[in-house]
């Protein structure tokens, strides 16, 4: 049995070849082989959603997808957000008090950021089915809402 | 999880020739929404994992307007967003949408959660109430499954070692046909407690010539409720009916005491209130006023 395999993904722009154990999940690959660790581990049970990462311009739970599976693929994780300052979203979410401790943080905004890729003008109702799949201990959800619809508003109008 | 080596194939040839070589030892990965979970329980810990994710041959959605072929490694998003799926397809499209969450409707596939055959789960419901056809690929012929027929036990499905589902065809009833799938779970994506799905036409003179009313969730596998839809085949389909056909399905499923989800009784409670909205939901689709 091979211990480990090679795997070869864009991460944030940047190109990557590793090799990595078979059993490794995304998260570890992000965080253990390549440091970063914006993306978090909240349940490693996938209920929390704060391991969100975009895997090929979809939101994913990288705890429930083995890093082989991304092999080929372009990844975006909290990092790779900030390209010329803060993005809209992470800008929207400072302003509107979206976030208190900041754990769910990094999974909210990338779950939110690949979902207004796809449905740029949502409603509230829309957003809050969106990050149904990423739980928060602090806010109770409503200025993460706000800042999401904020986070789109600036989006639509290029920033 | 335990370690395992790592198997992409390129076609489905290929992956059957993978699982017949490695026979018990190796297990199909599409989605992995619920498998890897499995896998860091150790539940299962297989020593091949072969990832048929990329086998594009699988993944289509065809409606010719007879009826609906989707591949099996068809992802739920692709689902959710078909415009393929409508009309009497619709409560496909209703279950999909309450299946977990965003990140899990991105990687789970169609053919994943049918051949898990989790009692917990939304689709395998749908299949039996749309009876489905499930084709079945081995190293020898393809073969067609009903879906009656493929769910055996929980977790448990008609398909041989071996053998990989490769599509789910939902034959279309001709006549104005209406659906829907009614789901009871604590929160939005949560696994089914109880789910109900329906499927009926209204043919011509206005009577019922074909109705499918079945249970999800309460059992080890989807339940079909026949008295139910003895009391709706033939009938006008008239509110009255419905609600007798509601109050049969409580009486025709045995549900699994469960202590933390609801006693038998409670679940016959439940699956009757679902089958009444469900019912009167399909009847609206199948284009039948309200009487």
């Amino acid at each position: 049995m091979k211990t480990v395999q090679p795997v070869r993904l864009t991460v944030n722009g940047v190109e990557y070849d590793l090799l990595v154990e078979p059993r490794a999940l995304l998260t570890d690959l992000l965080r253990d082989y390549l440091g970063l660790t914006g993306t978090k581990r909240g349940c490693e049970t996938a209920k929390c959603g704060a391991c969100t990462v975009v895997l090929n311009g979809r939101a994913v739970k990288s705890c429930n997808v083995l890093a082989l599976r991304a092999a080929g693929g372009t990844v975006l994780t909290v990092e790779g957000l900030a390209v010329n300052g803060l993005h809209p979203l992470q800008q929207a979410f400072m302003e509107n008090h979206s976030l208190q401790c900041g754990f769910c943080t990094s999974g909210i905004l990338l779950a939110a950021k690949a979902f207004l890729n796809v449905n740029p003008d949502p409603t509230e109702e829309q957003v809050r089915v969106a990050i149904s799949g990423n739980i928060c201990r602090c806010t109770g959800y409503q200025k993460v809402v706000e800042g999401i619809l904020d986070g789109a508003k600036r989006l639509r109008a290029g920033r | 999880m335990r370690n395992f080596e790592y198997l992409r194939p390129e076609t489905v040839a290929e992956a059957c020739s993978l699982l017949e070589r490695y026979g018990p030892e190796a297990q199909v990965i599409a989605g992995g929404q619920s498998l890897i979970r499995m896998m860091e329980l150790r539940l299962v810990s297989p020593k091949y994992l072969v990832d048929i994710s990329g086998l594009k041959e699988l993944n289509f959605i065809r409606g010719d307007g007879a009826g609906l072929e989707v591949g099996a490694v068809t992802v739920y998003h692709e689902l959710e967003a078909s415009p393929h799926i409508k009309g009497q397809f619709l409560a496909l499209k209703e279950a999909v949408g309450l299946i977990g969450d965003m990140q899990v409707r991105n990687l789970g596939t169609i053919g994943g959660s049918l051949s898990h055959a989790d009692p917990h789960s939304d689709l395998p419901c749908l299949a039996v109430a749309y009876e489905a056809k499930l084709r079945a690929q081995g190293a020898g012929a393809a073969r067609d499954i009903l879906a009656g027929d493929f769910f055996v036990d929980a977790m448990e499905t008609a398909l041989r070692p071996g053998e990989i589902l490769t599509s789910v065809t939902f034959p279309g009833q001709s006549g104005a046909t209406g659906s829907a799938y009614e789901k009871f779970a604590w929160h939005l994506g949560d696994y089914p407690i109880v789910g109900v799905g329906c499927v009926f036409t209204r043919g011509k003179g206005g009577r019922c010539d074909h109705a499918r009313v079945v249970v999800g969730a309460v059992q080890e596998k989807p339940v079909r409720c026949r008295g139910a839809e003895g009391l709706l085949e033939g009938s006008d389909l008239a509110d009255g009916v419905l609600s007798e056909a509601a109050k049969r399905v409580g009486e025709e499923i045995n549900p699994i005491a469960d202590p933390i989800y609801g006693s038998p009784q409670y679940k016959r409670e439940v699956a009757k209130a679902l089958a009444l909205k469900a019912l009167k939901r399909a009847k609206e689709r199948a284009g039948v006023e309200g009487r």
